[in-house]
Parts: structure tokens; C-alpha cells; sequence
């Protein structure tokens, strides 16, 4: 899958855990952009993300996430290698 | 070659400021810092990372619970096996808790663990690494300040900066006011209550627990204010420990807002890995790891029940939030804005005064005799012997709204900014006015902070 739609595909997992429809995500996006995502959602984000793509990210590399575009990069190597 | 000297100079303010409360604390301190020094160069450079930072943390905690908890630990142990009529042989220690080391012990793990993550390289640099760790503005009661903030700046050389001077001799003058002025003149009355609070009536104990809630604020940023103005006169930036507490909305909105550099350390280091880790287990497991930091918390901010009891109030609450955000959303949605806006602020501020209560009474059953008690009308005490004049119950009020008032009002340009924007004359007019108010109304009887004791 490209990255672009790995993108577009985690905006509409980003609107619908965060309750929020104006979300508009860049690979520069990080949680200081976007309202709703806090240290308590930021969770459920990841568990949504991981059920959606189908993988799972170990702990280090969830910790290692510093904005979007980390997180697409790594969904993206993980659906090239499985 | 001039930064080498000049980071020299500050190593050595920083041991004589340390040495000043104790060399053995000092001495202690300096063992700390060899062990943290190698352990991550050791993480760094080794296959086993994990067991290697567990060491670190173990020489950390293990200092820690020595200085710390140890003596509580054991009281509760001697305890338990009193009624089973049995002697505990463990000694009771005497020994005096090094300065700083809550505050030292947090930055150490954090150190180790970015290290552990690959986030952060090992520091080198001797005397970079020991600077950062005694550097005298944060050594007593933080910021939690991140070796990846500090460090890079310890290794610039500074050059001074007329406007960086002054605007950090601001920032002192206003940490000294909230200090001197308000806080430690609202203790007076704190201490008065919380001393027996059944002799009191509910609306002495509410005001009592307004002021102490005020009077840590107080205490606590207007130290933060100092260190910080010290720290920006040296060149050094550190990280804000607060943003306007009161004007919070929720409890996870106040600990955004509240000692900061803590609120971030126990997410980035306790909250995001157990909750990551225990993520499939849904909402919770989130609930789960919400308790467990916020035990650790109140733990780590004191030895007692007290602090237990308020670390878990709190978790209790962010628990309570994290499952109702759809009911709560959906109910503020049916308030006008304006509306839903003020009763998120006043259950917050509320919920905050009576968790707070239980940090300053002296038993966790007093705490929950103030708590209980607040609409107890049986008692009639005067305000004005509760050891303030009239006078100075007055400025005591004066001091609350004012600070209550800064919560919600927020200028466009920093008063640091406006006082330079202002022609010369008004400008020294100020400062002669803060030094008078400082001088005439501050309580220089040489009070602790309250958040050094943590």
C-alpha cells in the first residue's frame, strides 16, 4: 500500500477515535495538532490502527513514533514484509 | 575553551550549593551520579539493554527507598508483627534524605530508559553529565527537566545578554512575591487549621483548604519562577511546570497544567508503556495503568497514607473521565458553551481543594474529617484568630484573588514585556514598588517550600 493512502486511511481512524471530523493529517502531524488526541486516547488509537492494518508494533517502536509520519513509515514497512 | 571554564564555574556553584545542605548528601549525590555515568554507557554499548537499565533502576529506586521509605516501610512493619507479638529486628536509620534525590532519581531513569530506547546516545562528557545532574537551579525541586533539553545547552558557551538578565530578575521578583508574600503568609492560617481541624467550622476548613490549595501554588511556581530566572540569567532554558491549574476543565486537563515536567515524566516513562503494553485488554487496562501511575505518584510525592490516598483520588478521577468522555461530551453539548465552560472549571477546582486536603491534614481519617465536614456550621471561630491581623488576613485574600484572577486572564504580550514596553520613569517606579512590597509585606522568616520536602 502506498503511503499516501496508508495516510488517508489513518485519517479516517484519527476522525472517528478522537470524535473529531476536521482532522486533516500530514506526515508532520503531531498530537499537539490534532484536539482530542491526548495521553488517554492515544491508546485506543494505536489499538484501532493496529486492528485496521492487520499488525502489530512492538512497544519500542510505538515509543519511537514523533509525529505521523513515523507511524505510516513503520505500517508501510510492516505491510511490505508480511 | 571559555565554555569549558565556564561550565567549571558552574559545577562549582552547583557542589557548594549542594555541599550547603549537606556534604554526605553531596557525597551520596556524586556516587549516584558515577553509577548513572556508566550504566549508560553500558545500555548503550550492550546486547542485554533491558537488564542493564533494570540495574540502573534498581541502584535509583534502591537509593531511594534507603533515604526515602525505608523508615516508613518499617514502622508499618513493626507494626504487622506487633500483633503477632513478634520484635522486628530491622534498625530504625537515622539518616538525612541527600538534597534533590526524588527529583535526581526521576531525571536518572529517564536518562537510562531514552538510552535504553535508542532515543538518546550516552553522554560522554564527564563533566557535561555531572553538571546536568547537580545543576544548582533545578537541584531542590526540579523541573524534571530531560537530559535531551539540558544537555546541549550546558555544552554552548553563553554570552551575556542585558535583556535576558533583566527579564530573569523579573521572573525571580515575581517567584520571591508569591513566595514571600502570599504563600507563606496564607501558611499561617493553614497551619493554624490543619493543626486541629475539629475545633473548626465548615466554612473555616473550606477557606483553610482554598488557602492551602493557593498557598502550594504559590509556593511551588514561585519557586519555579525563581529557578527559572536564574536559569534564563545563565543561559539555560528549562521546561515551564505550570499553565494556569485552575482554569483546568477536567482532572487530565489539570495535570497538563500541573507540575508539568512530573505530569510528563510519569506519562513518557510509567503511563504510555504500561497502557501500551496492556493495550488489548481495552478501557481497562488504560484504568489500570491510570492507577498505577497515579499510586506511584502520590508515592513518589510523599511517605504516608495521605499521599497514597491523594495519588489514588486521582487516579480514581482520570479512571472516571477516561470511561465517561462520550457521556460527558454529550452532556456539556446540551449547555450553552459559556456555561458548560464554568462547571467544568468549578468540578475541577473543587475536586482539586478537597484532593489537596488529604495532602496537607496529618492523618488520612483528618483529611476525611475536613472533607466530610465543610458544611458544618456547629463551631463559630473568628478568621482574625487564626493568627492573621485584619490587616493581613486582608492581603491574604488580596493574594488569593489575585493569583485566581491571573488563572483565567491571560495578556497578549508577557508582563515581563510590558514592563520593558513602559518609558524608564514607570519602569523603575515598578520595580521600587515590587522591592517596597517585597520588603514591607514579605514573610522573610526563611520558610522551606513546601515541594523540596517531596
Amino acid at each position: 500500500m502506498e503511503k499516501q493512502n496508508i495516510l488517508s486511511e489513518l485519517t479516517g481512524i484519527f476522525k472517528k477515535v478522537f470524535e473529531n471530523d476536521s482532522v486533516i493529517l500530514q506526515m508532520d502531524t503531531t498530537a499537539n495538532d490534532v484536539d482530542g488526541w491526548d495521553s488517554l486516547t492515544h491508546t485506543s488509537m494505536i489499538v484501532e490502527v493496529e486492528k485496521h492494518f492487520n499488525v502489530k508494533f512492538k512497544l519500542k517502536e510505538v515509543l519511537g513514533f514523533k509525529n505521523v509520519g513515523d507511524m505510516v513509515n513503520m505500517i508501510h514497512t510492516k505491510l511490505e514484509t508480511a | 575553551m571559555k565554555g569549558k571554564l565556564q561550565l567549571w564555574w558552574l559545577l562549582a556553584g552547583s557542589i557548594i550549593f549542594c555541599a550547603f545542605y549537606s556534604l554526605a548528601g553531596l557525597a551520596i549525590l556524586f556516587s549516584l551520579i558515577i553509577a548513572n555515568y556508566f550504566t549508560g554507557i553500558w545500555i548503550e554499548q550492550s546486547r542485554y539493554k533491558n537488564a542493564i537499565l533494570f540495574l540502573s533502576c534498581a541502584i535509583n529506586l534502591g537509593a531511594l527507598f534507603l533515604f526515602k521509605y525505608y523508615n516508613f516501610f518499617n514502622v508499618e512493619f513493626t507494626t504487622l508483627l506487633k500483633s503477632w507479638n513478634i520484635d522486628n529486628p530491622l534498625p530504625v536509620l537515622h539518616w538525612i534524605i541527600p538534597v534533590g534525590l526524588s527529583y535526581f532519581v526521576l531525571q536518572a531513569i529517564g536518562y537510562n530508559t531514552d538510552i535504553q530506547r535508542e532515543m538518546e546516545p550516552a553522554e560522554r562528557n564527564f563533566l557535561v553529565f555531572t553538571s546536568y545532574f547537580l545543576y544548582f537551579p533545578k537541584l531542590i525541586q526540579g523541573p524534571v527537566d530531560r537530559p535531551r533539553n539540558i544537555l546541549p545547552q550546558l555544552k554552548e558557551t553563553k554570552v551575556f545578554d542585558y535583556t535576558r538578565a533583566t527579564t530573569g530578575l523579573k521572573l525571580i521578583a515575581w517567584g520571591l512575591i508569591k513566595k514571600l508574600v502570599i504563600a507563606d503568609r496564607l501558611s499561617i492560617i493553614v497551619s493554624e487549621v490543619y493543626a486541629h481541624p475539629h475545633d473548626f467550622s465548615g466554612s473555616v476548613l473550606l477557606m483553610a483548604g482554598l488557602f492551602y490549595m493557593v498557598q502550594l501554588y504559590a509556593d511551588f511556581s514561585g519557586y519555579m519562577d525563581i529557578a527559572l530566572g536564574v536559569s534564563h540569567i545563565l543561559g539555560i532554558e528549562m521546561m515551564p511546570n505550570f499553565n494556569r491549574p485552575f482554569s483546568a476543565t477536567s482532572i487530565t486537563d489539570f495535570w497538563k497544567r500541573w507540575h508539568i515536567s512530573l505530569s510528563t515524566w510519569l506519562y513518557e516513562y510509567v503511563y504510555n508503556p504500561v497502557s501500551l503494553q496492556w493495550r488489548n485488554w481495552g478501557n481497562w487496562g488504560m484504568v489500570l495503568a491510570i492507577f498505577i501511575t497515579f499510586f506511584l505518584s502520590g508515592m513518589w510525592h510523599g511517605v504516608g497514607w495521605t499521599f497514597i490516598s491523594w495519588g489514588l483520588l486521582n487516579g480514581l478521577a482520570m479512571g472516571y473521565e477516561l470511561r465517561t468522555v462520550k457521556w460527558r461530551k454529550s452532556f456539556f453539548k446540551k449547555l450553552k458553551p459559556s456555561t458548560a465552560k464554568l462547571l467544568s472549571i468549578s468540578i475541577t477546582f473543587l475536586f482539586t481543594l478537597l484532593s489537596f486536603t488529604f495532602v496537607r491534614a496529618n492523618t488520612v481519617s483528618e483529611g476525611w474529617y475536613v472533607v466530610t465536614h465543610l458544611f458544618d456550621q456547629s463551631k463559630t471561630v473568628s478568621v482574625l484568630s487564626l493568627g492573621l491581623d485584619s490587616a493581613n488576613f486582608m492581603l491574604a485574600c488580596l493574594g488569593v484573588a489575585l493569583l485566581l484572577f491571573l488563572q483565567f486572564y491571560q495578556p497578549k504580550q508577557s508582563f515581563s514585556s510590558n514592563i520593558s514596553a513602559q518609558p524608564v520613569i514607570l519602569r523603575w517606579a515598578i520595580y521600587s514598588i515590587t522591592a517596597l512590597i517585597l520588603l514591607n509585606f514579605g514573610i522573610l522568616g526563611g520558610k522551606g517550600f513546601i515541594y523540596a520536602q517531596f
